[in-house]
């Protein structure tokens, strides 16, 4: 009998220790798998929710267009907007599943701050969604249907997953976005989603993941190209995979090669009151491909095309740490924290206009790539 | 723990060994102090069988005069359903009748009084016993023997006329297995007790033979080695069984001695281990469990029992040891999944939609929608059928049972889900479920699994996770405070004991379960075997111009 007393309280004392408590049927939960944020002129926020429409999706071969809803409404502020399309759901919307965020550049401009505060204190959310910024109005991106059947925000997050592939581009997530508008420090990058239109009459348009948004703090200041995009992958650490191609002076011969891994080390160096990086990135790859001209039926020499590629590399990286420094003026790399870790007294000292110092800093590159294997056939890339 | 030091108090005066043989004698006297005693007289002495044993119609006397000089009057009483007639006809009648024709009993020294040695020299009974007492002759007459009255000798005597069994042994039915012996026990617990002798040929198998129940005088028996087994367990075995003998008007099933032996006899689950193949009950009081062999039915009781004999069959020992090992997982993971499966399915379709991955949601919310009834109803509905069905099929005739089954399970699935009324995600789970219930080898543990996945599903239904956990606890707490005669019934998890995990948990090569279970056997004598035992191949003779 005490056992059972005793057991009895263990069961309560469970019982109290809940926090949650909301029953509610799966069923009977409007999904949301992809939201977007946009103003209006009058400076209302409009929040676009994309809906799954489960019913459709388990069905045996589910029609593009019919695997999601897209509601729209307009609010005072991101909640309140959201409160909103709860008028005309006619389900409870469940923003626990979002996948991607597609925000309007000219918030995006404005500062992304605004529209954080929400996601920083609602709790149902997760914080893996990734954050897209759009030049058109959000609804047009999540209102692309294909041919798979896969919902928008849902295709849209296998592209951003996928970044690896090229490594042309980089997708934050939800917790790194609020990260940087939390902290003025960090600076912040993302990438433009951008609606391609259809290849031929037959098909439907396409998103794609084209630029680099560049964000001073919370401010999109500008775009960095491909290219820029492998540079900040590659001095980041996120470089994962991709393709590097690059002409041989000499021969005329066109080389691509494929990164397989790449380790940057950042030295901050601090002296003579003046804030430096060497910057050292081992890049292994393979050679991929080989155009040759016409006349040139020599073998490969490897090691000439480790040389090539290091400086290929090196090239691309000072481009874009210049672009950084002298157009934008944006530590667009996060070096600071590399800096901070290193000479903490100093970086306190000049916090507030790191940027500014980034700017002037001394940054060198030195890029040693090694070749692993040619990844050719018995003739060595002769034709 | 604590039980089983009051009862052996209780019986402390008693040596453990001696007493069971004058058990009968003790207690017909605890029944009736006054003793029935034979007279001169032979139809007096038939009249008191008689009347002791109910005038009942399958008595039968049979009066024969043994033909010496001068005659001797006699009559052999016994039950007709339970002898062999042709026994009583060869071995009692005719040796009588005709075998001592016209002998002088005077000169062959027989008198009255010395009538026993006539007849142990005369019959090729195995055994004669004389018995002054009549209920204790009665006794007998009821066990399958006859008793031979003589006029004027005051006293009974017994013959074995029994009829044996003509059952050798049959398949076992709850515990088949592909590969391994196909022999199983039978009703008839002499021939049970003979599988085990012809396994165990040792002089420290201990057989006790003893009746329960102040009515149906079942037989008992109680195997155990010696050496291996724990004395204080045996104690307790024989008390337990003793206590019950004496106080209980009747045992029919092993299931009887179950209920009245068992430490925990409230509990949800059965923690009483029966087995219905000779191999695994010898393999077990290797172990130092104990046998008790019921008369009358084909399931012997292995005492004490740890959960992991129920999660292992004799056909591991046929299988390769990996795939034994794995066979043992999946029953444990079997378990859990019986438990606490639908309650997930429960929990996370009502509670926590988060936790699900973002297509999955997506699918189960597709197949629920237009489903009438909350995920847990459902789920219970569906449950209930499964059990529903799985009765009806165990009740019937094995090809109405298996077409029941079918009809259940295919057709009323199928078009449950066609109308809507159930989601195909739950019959998928109840499935599962059931599939994983049947992976666990003996059903009378398995059981109270299945009934604590209603507990569990109901627990999840208005508490979500936390309700899970509630459960598990519950679970969890009851199956740790289980005792078999003394010895955790969740022994070697808890107490941990990675030795005997090597024998209960997986199912290590034999040469590697070098000791016995210390929680089971007798813990002075707990090593099994050498060291050496790893086989490998014969050392290879180099140079030799191969």
């Amino acid at each position: 009998m005490k056992k059972v007393k005793l057991l009895a309280i263990m069961l309560i004392c469970i019982l109290l220790t809940s926090s949650c408590w909301s029953r509610r049927e799966i069923e009977s939960l409007g999904i949301v798998l992809g939201m977007g944020i946009s103003k209006t002129e009058e400076g209302l926020y409009t929040v676009v929710a994309q809906v799954a429409n489960p019913g459709a999706i388990v069905a045996e071969n589910p029609e593009g267009r019919d695997v999601y809803t897209i509601m729209i409404s307009e609010g005072l502020s991101v909640f309140d907007a959201l409160r909103n399309i709860a008028r005309l759901a006619k389900r409870r919307l469940y923003i626990a599943h979002i996948q991607v965020f597609i925000i309007d550049e000219a918030i995006a401009k404005e500062g992304l701050g605004q529209v954080m505060g929400f996601f920083v204190q609602v709790m149902e959310i997760r914080m893996e969604p990734f954050v897209f910024i759009s030049k058109l109005p959000p609804k047009e991106i999540l209102d692309t249907p294909n041919s798979l059947g896969l919902v928008p925000s849902l295709g849209l997050n296998i592209l951003a997953r996928g970044y690896g592939t090229t490594s042309k581009y980089y997708v934050s997530n939800l917790l790194k976005t609020v990260e940087a508008t939390n902290n003025p420090i960090i600076n912040y990058v993302t990438t433009l989603v951008e609606k391609l239109p259809p290849a031929t009459n037959e098909e439907l348009p396409f998103l794609k993941l084209t630029q680099l948004a560049v964000f001073k703090d919370q401010r999109l200041v500008g775009y960095l190209d491909e290219e820029g995009g492998q540079a900040y992958n590659f001095i980041s650490n996120n470089f994962k995979n991709g393709l590097i191609t690059y002409e041989c002076g000499n021969t005329g011969d066109q080389y691509v090669i494929e990164v397989l891994s790449s380790k940057a080390k950042i030295h901050p160096i601090y002296t003579d009151e003046r804030i430096g990086f060497d910057i050292e990135l081992k890049v292994e790859g393979s050679i991929a491909e080989r155009i040759s001209s016409m006349y040139t039926k020599v073998p490969i020499d490897i090691e000439k095309v480790e040389r090539q590629l290091s400086q290929t590399i090196e090239d691309k990286l000072t481009k874009t740490i210049a672009l950084a420094q002298e157009e934008y003026h944006v530590d667009i790399f996060n070096l600071s924290r590399n800096f901070s870790i290193k000479h903490p007294q100093k970086f306190k000292e000049i916090k507030d206009q790191w940027n500014e110092e980034f700017s002037r800093s001394d940054i060198s590159v030195k890029v040693e790539a090694t070749i692993t294997h040619s990844a050719l056939n018995v003739n060595r890339g002769r034709l | 723990m604590k039980k089983l030091k009051k009862r052996s108090r209780k019986s402390l005066h008693k040596a453990c060994e001696g007493y069971i043989n004058q058990n009968h004698a003790e207690s017909l006297s605890n029944e009736d102090a006054s003793l029935i005693g034979f007279t001169l007289s032979l139809k007096e002495n038939i009249d008191i069988i008689k009347s002791l044993l109910s005038h009942s119609d399958d008595i039968i006397i049979r009066h024969f005069k043994i033909p010496t000089i001068p005659s001797i009057e006699g009559a052999i009483v016994f039950i007709k359903s339970i002898v062999d007639l042709k026994l009583v006809e060869s071995n009692i009648l005719a040796p009588l009748m005709l075998g001592l024709k016209d002998q002088s009993s005077e000169e062959l020294g027989y008198f009255h009084a010395n009538i026993k040695a006539l007849l142990e020299e005369n019959l090729s009974s195995h055994s004669i016993e004389s018995y002054n007492d009549a209920k204790a002759a009665v006794l007998e007459a009821l066990g399958g023997n006859g008793i031979i009255f003589v006029d004027g000798f005051p006293a009974g005597i017994t013959v074995a006329i029994g009829k044996g069994s003509n059952k050798e042994s049959a398949e076992p039915q709850t515990e088949r297995v592909v590969k391994g012996p196909q022999q199983g026990f039978v009703e008839d617990s002499s021939v049970n007790l003979a599988m085990i002798r012809r396994r165990i040929k040792s002089t420290d198998l201990v057989i006790r033979e003893f009746q329960l129940g102040k009515e149906t005088k079942s037989n008992i028996v109680v195997a155990y080695l010696k050496t291996i087994a724990e004395p204080a367990i045996v104690d307790e075995v024989l008390n337990r069984l003793d206590d019950v003998g004496r106080n209980v008007d009747g045992i029919t099933s092993t299931g009887g001695i179950e209920d009245y032996i068992t430490d925990n006899p409230l509990s949800l689950f059965q923690a009483d281990f029966s087995t219905e193949r000779p191999d695994r009950a010898s393999a077990m009081l290797l172990e130092g469990r104990i046998a008790i062999i019921y008369d009358g039915s084909p399931f012997v009781l292995m005492a004490p029992s740890i959960v992991a004999d129920f999660f292992s069959t004799s056909e591991d020992y046929y299988l390769n040891f990996y795939f034994a090992t794995f066979n043992r997982l999946i029953r444990y993971f079997g378990a859990l999944v019986v438990m606490f499966l639908p309650a997930i399915y429960v929990a996370v379709t009502t509670y926590h939609q988060e936790m699900l991955p973002t297509r999955l949601a997506l699918t189960l919310a597709g197949t629920r929608s237009g489903v009438p009834y909350p995920a847990y109803f459902e789920a219970l509905f569906m449950e209930m059928a499964f059990e529903a069905l799985r009765e009806a099929g165990i009740r019937l005739p094995t090809h109405i049972g298996q077409a029941v089954s079918i009809v259940g399970a295919l057709i009323i699935g199928q078009s449950a889900v066609e109308a809507g009324l159930v989601s195909p995600a739950v019959v998928i789970i109840v499935a599962t479920t059931a599939i994983f219930s049947f992976t666990i080898p003996f059903s009378n543990f398995s059981l109270g699994l299945r009934l604590t996945r209603f507990i569990n599903m109901t627990l999840a239904a208005l508490l979500g996770i936390y309700g899970i956990i509630a459960g598990f606890l519950f679970i969890g707490l009851t199956l740790s405070s289980l005792r078999s005669f003394g010895v955790p019934f969740m022994a070697p998890f808890a107490p941990t004991n990675l030795q005997d995990m090597r024998d209960y948990f997986l199912r290590l090569p034999q040469w590697a379960i070098k000791k016995r279970s210390s929680h089971v056997a007798n813990k002075q004598n707990l090593t099994k075997k050498q060291d050496h035992l790893k086989p490998q191949p014969p050392m290879e003779e180099g140079g030799d111009g191969h």
